[in-house]
């Protein structure tokens, strides 16, 4: 209780709260030494014997009062006050330099802070499911077609579910998308057929309700399904007793038994109904599910994998005659996160490279200016050794002043991430992320580290004087005034280093940044195949419940196609199983195929391509390039002779002679996704090549080449699919036909919802949102860096022409005109900045090369992209030169000289 | 480092202000120091400054308050009173001080026969 008093009374004081000042003291002090000289008069002394007698009896009078302020407060806590107080007064002395100092620290840890935490959310999307790190899919690849086979089939599920050893949970999904009749117009949602388990094992419990039962399940379990929060909200306001209520998914009645947390977003669903496989289905070919699977904890991917791919050689050996695809397949895990961000992996990892340099040439431009700063203060600190303090209290002062600006500039810093994180993920459309806005939070450990590091630098560099003085006779620097000709040797070696590799990170930088530019030209002008402007695009998917027989579909297709086609404006319209440059993979719907007559010794040396099903219009609304044959047209009936069209890519990879016209190809096992062929027993059917098209782009990854590709008729499929998209072609802009299409297709069906409307412009447009989101960031953090660098190297300059204001008076003095000085502090710049660039180059052929994956059309080692990022830094650079070797000139010789 | 003899014994003061505070009401420092001098017949020698450093510590431990008044002949001065908490520890430091007193006299006797 006395401590605490103690303490509190003493921790108030330090920080003068208790403001019993220091002339309270003095008047009470000077009060009793007068009382006592008075007294003294009395017994008869005179004024000055009595005075001093009185300070005779009081004894030290500076000695009490300093007992009396040690004791008042706490001393450290005094004199740290008394240091911060003095800190501050030098950095307001200084304010340009101080502000600087804090906002490019500020600068660097916020927007470092800012941009990693976006690649984090991104990337590391646990914050959504806590089991990402072992979540897993299992996929098969096939060597020969070079394809993965995403879709697996019933047996196969359930013999990777055998592998207990490794997996400690595996079900089964699909995506599926549903007429969701739930008030005026039926909207088609997107949702997820799940093994009951499939939820369970990411861990992730429902808000309301509860997950599915084994029993619901099982085929012809009961009809439930679950919601997704944003589904829940959007469609039923969130009602809270919505469990037990129905819901309508393409026509059927679905029992609601529960609702899942905001943000999961498994299979990008926003419904999950039960799979209900049966799990007695020994059909081998028919491969509609995807398995996902939790690797046991402790069980390396290498692990998995090799039991897999024992469980694959097993399969090749028991069933390798009648499924020759089992031949040389091999099983294998993909995580999760993988798989939902690999391909902007390498953009992401880029961009964090390219934060780490921020932060790190930040740290270096202050490192430069607080040396500066406090090497011109050498001699104030040599004054105040020289007046009795002692080094332990030097080092204080120093390491304070530099705490106090790493302090500043930290919280400086919260407030630049603060305020630029939900500026950047504004600016970035939802789409390109792969992650919800609202999980983009400022990352504390990126913000600590960022801190840590610039604290670090900060009392290093702040601290450097001191050490410096201790190695050094402190005499010698009163004497020398710090620095003169050839004086702080050391400090000016270690300014010029951090110059050097303030540059050459710079440069690495905006090599990066240049070579993305340039690929990112080069794509933009890339053949898509097609041509995208005036298109209009929509999705329609077919109820089965209404839609079961081959003519009701093909019958409701063929009849939107004519009837779009007869609206006003409308030059052409057409249907496909696929749109392109909406999807991510390109194993969409892939099939085997033999070529008639030509020798096949093994029987499992099949060839496979990726294929499409069109209506006749598709090609020419699309504006693809026939360069052989004949497009399909209507002549290619369910009756007529079976026709293929195929592509470039296809010609080129079987028939390099050009002689692919007339030939005809066998048709074999399917691959993908289910909705685009709709039939997995084809019978095997032969084709003739009647046409050669250009290569399309189709998937997303604009980069990735065409792969081989068949156009089959939609009038010919035997079980055509119930998912097609539509593109319309016309003379005006398209937006503005989408109320006239909307009603020529009610009346066809007034219950089909249409989906996904889109402009092809914008398809494309998105398609380019990753590499664009890339480009942006990449280019924000080279300006940056650009700027900070910059800065470095004049700070660095300036100070050195202030440093050898003397020097250069005597050359000027000794005859030396403006041009030499300025040549003189220019070369040595340009010296700075050229070994700076070099190194930078160096070091840019090999980190570079890490982004190759990123890069399209142009090579990572591109010569003339680095030449320009080195000719852009070094003039950047030479301009930053430039004043400090102006103010060089100006220097008047005999005020430099008086200076001293 | 034996104390010359007449010195203030290290924490005796404490216990020498808050008896002279509790004689006299509330006093200022000078007073203070006045009276311990008369009281002691000037056989403890006190340095009259190391007063101060010892009614700062009394007052952070709350056992005076001082507050500003005007002194006997109208000057300004600070004057320092004892607290209800003072008058507690007063009692408790003069038992002790008279046990150890009368422990060292003890001592000394045995010693000294």
């Amino acid at each position: 209780m006395q401590r605490l008093r103690v303490f509190v009374s003493r921790t108030l004081e330090s920080f003068g709260f208790v403001r019993a000042s220091r002339r309270e003291l003095d008047t009470e002090l000077s009060e009793h030494l007068q009382l006592l000289a008075e007294e003294n008069i009395r017994r008869g002394m005179n004024a000055d014997e009595a005075r001093a007698a009185a300070h005779r009896e009081f004894g030290g009078l500076e000695q009490t009062k300093e007992k009396y302020r040690d004791q008042r407060g706490w001393p450290g806590i005094s004199a740290l006050w008394r240091d911060v107080r003095y800190g501050s007064r030098l950095l307001t002395k200084t304010p340009a330099l101080s502000i600087v100092i804090i906002l490019i620290l500020a600068v660097g840890i916020g927007s470092g802070t800012a941009i990693y935490s976006l690649i984090d959310a991104c990337l590391l999307r646990s914050n959504t499911y806590p089991v990402v790190d072992r979540w897993d899919v299992v996929r098969a690849y096939l060597p020969t077609q070079k394809i993965y086979a995403n879709y697996l089939s019933t047996p196969e599920i359930l013999e990777v579910k055998q592998l207990t050893d490794i997996f400690e949970d595996v079900g089964a999904v699909h995506g599926d998308g549903f007429a969701l009749s739930a008030g005026e117009f039926p909207e088609r949602v997107g949702g997820t057929h799940v093994s009951a388990n499939a939820i369970t094992m990411t861990q992730v419990a429902p808000i309301l309700g509860r997950t599915f039962l084994p029993e619901e399940d099982r085929p012809g379990g009961p009809l439930v399904a679950m919601l997704s929060y944003e589904l829940w909200h959007r469609k039923f306001s969130g009602d809270p007793n919505i469990l037990g209520k129905p819901i309508r998914l393409n026509d059927v009645t679905y029992t609601i038994v529960g609702v899942m947390p905001p943000h999961f977003d498994f299979w990008g669903g926003q419904v999950w109904i039960p799979l209900q496989l049966n799990l007695a289905d020994q059909n081998r070919s028919d491969r509609r599910n995807w398995i996902v699977a939790v690797v046991r904890k402790g069980v390396t991917e290498k692990q998995a994998n090799a039991r897999l791919q024992a469980l694959s050689m097993q399969l090749a050996e028991r069933y390798g005659t009648s499924m020759p695809e089992y031949r040389d397949w091999t099983l294998a895990v993909w995580n999760i996160n993988e798989a939902v961000i690999g391909g902007i992996r390498p953009a992401l990892l880029t961009l964090a490279a390219a934060v780490a340099f921020l932060v790190l040439i930040s740290s270096a431009n202050v490192a430069i200016l607080l040396m500066a700063r406090s090497t011109a203060r050498m001699r104030e600190i040599a004054v105040r050794m020289a007046l009795g303090a002692g080094p332990r209290q030097i080092i204080r002062q120093l390491l304070t002043e530099s705490l106090l600006i790493a302090l500043i500039a930290a919280i400086a810093g919260v407030c630049v991430a603060m305020a630029t994180l939900p500026l950047l993920v504004h600016m970035i459309p939802s789409e390109w992320l792969t992650t919800f806005p609202e999980l983009v939070r400022v990352n504390i450990r990126a913000l600590a580290v960022a801190c840590g590091i610039a604290g670090t630098v900060g009392v290093l560099f702040g601290l450097a004087p001191a050490l410096q003085l201790a190695r050094q006779d402190f005499v010698e620097s009163l004497k020398e005034g710090g620095s003169k000709i050839g004086g702080d040797r050391r400090g000016r070696s270690a300014r010029s280093g951090l110059v050097v590799a303030e540059i050459a990170m710079s440069l690495i930088v905006l090599a990066a940044c240049a070579l993305m530019l340039q690929s990112y030209r080069r794509l933009q002008g890339i053949d898509l195949g097609f041509r995208p402007d005036h298109m209009l695009s929509f999705e329609i998917s077919l109820p089965e419940a209404r839609y079961a027989r081959r003519e009701q579909i093909a019958g409701y297709f063929e009849r939107a196609v004519a009837s779009i086609q007869a609206l006003p404006n409308v030059d052409a319209s057409g249907v496909v199983s696929g749109q392109p440059m909406v999807d991510r993979t390109v194993d969409l719907a892939s099939r085997d195929f033999s070529i008639e007559g030509r020798p096949t010794e093994d029987a499992h040396a099949n060839e496979n391509a990726n294929f499409r099903i069109v209506s006749p219009g598709y090609f020419r609304t699309m504006g693809m390039r026939l360069l052989q044959g004949r497009e399909l047209s209507v002549q290619d009936g369910p009756k007529a002779p079976l026709t293929v069209v195929i592509n470039e890519s296809m010609v080129r990879a079987y028939w390099p002679d050009g002689d692919a016209l007339g030939k005809r190809v066998r048709l074999g096992r399917v691959y993908g996704r289910r909705e685009m062929y709709a039939s997995a027993d084809a019978p095997e059917v032969v084709l003739t090549i009647v046409g050669i098209v250009a290569d399309v782009k189709q998937t997303r990854v604009i980069e990735q080449p065409a792969r081989p590709e068949m156009y089959l008729a939609l009038a010919q499929q035997t079980d055509p699919p119930r998912d097609m998209a539509f593109v319309v072609r016309s003379s005006i802009d398209p937006t503005q036909l989408l109320t006239s299409i909307r009603g020529a297709l009610a009346i066809i069906d007034p219950q089909q919802p249409v989906d996904d409307v889109n402009t092809m412009d914008q398809i494309v447009v998105d398609a380019f949102g990753p590499k664009r989101l890339t480009l942006f960031l990449l280019s924000f953090l080279a300006g940056i860096v650009l700027v900070l660098s910059s800065v470095g190297l004049y700070a660095a300059l300036a100070y050195s022409v202030g440093q050898r204001r003397h020097e250069i008076g005597i050359r000027v003095a000794l005859g030396a005109d403006g041009r030499d000085i300025s040549r003189m502090v220019m070369s040595h710049g340009a010296r700075l900045a050229l070994f700076g660039v070099a190194i930078g180059i160096a070091a840019s052929l090999v980190l570079t090369r890490l982004m190759q994956d990123l890069l399209y059309g142009v090579s990572a080692g591109d010569p003339l992209t680095l030449a320009g990022a080195a000719l852009l830094l070094t003039t950047v650079a030479l301009a930053a030169c430039f004043i400090p070797a102006r103010r060089a000139t100006q220097i008047d010789p005999l005020a430099a000289l008086r200076h001293e | 480092m034996t104390p010359p003899s007449g010195e203030v014994l290290q924490g005796t003061l404490d216990l020498i202000v808050l008896k002279t505070l509790d004689a006299m009401g509330p006093q200022h420092g000078y007073g203070i120091a006045v009276r311990i001098q008369q009281v002691s017949e000037d056989l403890l020698k006190l340095n009259q400054g190391t007063l101060y450093p010892a009614l700062l510590r009394l007052e952070q431990r709350g056992w005076i308050s001082s507050k500003w008044g005007v002194s006997e002949n109208n000057r300004k001065a600070k004057f320092y009173t004892l607290t209800r908490l003072g008058r507690r520890q007063l009692a408790t430091e003069t038992e002790s001080w008279e046990r150890m007193a009368a422990v060292i006299q003890r001592l000394i006797r045995t010693q000294g026969a």
